[in-house]
């Protein structure tokens, strides 16, 4: 039988994932808003943006939900991780360049205004990512042969 | 596929389902997922492939159902309508119609167009069969908005033709003099 899991770790894996289901949540119904979130960033073409506008949102919930399961943890991590770092590059990019855009992360809901904030949030995130990534490593190497 | 689990959903599902024939396979691919990941022991990353490849598929294609969907072209160019701007961006010139009478067209028309009234098509069809190569944009246009010429030009073009890639601009003439051209 494994030991109680610390609080903190429950708490930062409730804190991500309760993000990514928000996020993908309140995206979800309204596709064509999302795609004008990610057009503004000017890297994306309509078709592909049509497809991150309709997908992306669900993959989220998913990846919420699966992190609050036991299963599938690590590649939710990973892919959560991948997606975090992606949106940080390309909210620095814009930042760069001088676009004007909002982050479009929690659709409706956003409270944060600008990339550096955005930035910022995506990093604490991304660290607590790798908190969360250390401790299932040791958890499943106790399994290990 | 646990096909006893599947049944007894399948005939719960035939009373409850109210959206028809074309939502039955989606729902019987979340009912079979939820199925396997829940009740059935699967290698992780295969859980992870049903997880985050296959249910945000699924779930991803409910929302193409939504009146609130997303864009597959930029806005303009939906039934055969292209904005000014939308040409201007195209990585290759197209061939400009002009379906605005004789008069006007002498007048002043946009650089290189060819005269086309709906009229007196096949006259100039030559003409513009000598310009269009297979690949190349059209657009027609008229005085403004509010003309009908260049749709019905167009429609020629495409029905009797069968050219593809033939687009009425959003506005017409005035468009292009709005954007001081």
């Amino acid at each position: 039988m494994e030991a109680r899991e610390p609080l903190i770790y429950v708490l930062i894996r409730w804190v991500i994932a309760l993000f990514f289901i928000v996020a993908g949540a309140m995206k979800w119904g309204d596709p064509a808003s999302f795609q004008q979130s990610i057009l503004a960033y000017q890297v994306l073409d309509y078709p592909t943006s049509f497809v991150v506008a309709h997908f992306l949102p669900s993959l989220e919930i998913m990846l919420g939900i699966g992190l609050i399961l036991k299963r599938s943890r690590v590649p939710a991590l990973w892919l959560m991780g991948s997606l975090l770092l992606v949106f940080v590059v390309l909210l620095s990019w814009t930042w760069w360049l001088g676009i004007d855009v909002d982050c479009g992360c929690l659709g409706p809901i956003d409270w944060v205004e600008g990339q550096p904030a955005a930035i910022v949030r995506d990093l604490v995130l991304i660290a607590g990512i790798v908190v969360l990534y250390r401790k299932e490593q040791q958890r499943l190497s106790r399994y290990e042969v | 596929v646990d096909w006893d689990d599947y049944f007894a959903f399948r005939t719960a599902a035939k009373s409850d389902s109210q959206l028809g024939l074309f939502a039955e396979p989606f729902l019987d691919a979340i009912r079979i997922t939820m199925v396997q990941v829940v009740k059935h022991k699967m290698k992780p990353w295969y859980q992870a492939g049903i997880l985050y490849g296959i249910l945000p598929l699924v779930f991803g294609s409910f929302t193409l159902l939504l009146p609130t969907r997303a864009s597959w072209n930029p806005p303009g160019i939906e039934e055969g309508y292209i904005e000014l701007e939308t040409v201007l961006s195209l990585e290759s010139e197209p061939v400009w119609l002009d379906a605005r009478t004789r008069e006007e067209f002498e007048s002043g028309s946009i650089p290189g167009a060819i005269w086309m009234d709906a009229t007196e098509f096949e006259p100039q069809l030559q003409t513009l069969m000598e310009r269009w190569v297979p690949g190349m944009e059209i657009v027609v246009f008229c005085g403004s908005a509010a003309c009908d010429a260049s749709q019905r030009v167009a429609e020629r073009l495409r029905n009797e033709v069968g050219l593809p890639d033939v687009w009425v601009l959003t506005g017409g003439w005035e468009s292009w003099k709005r954007g001081n051209h």
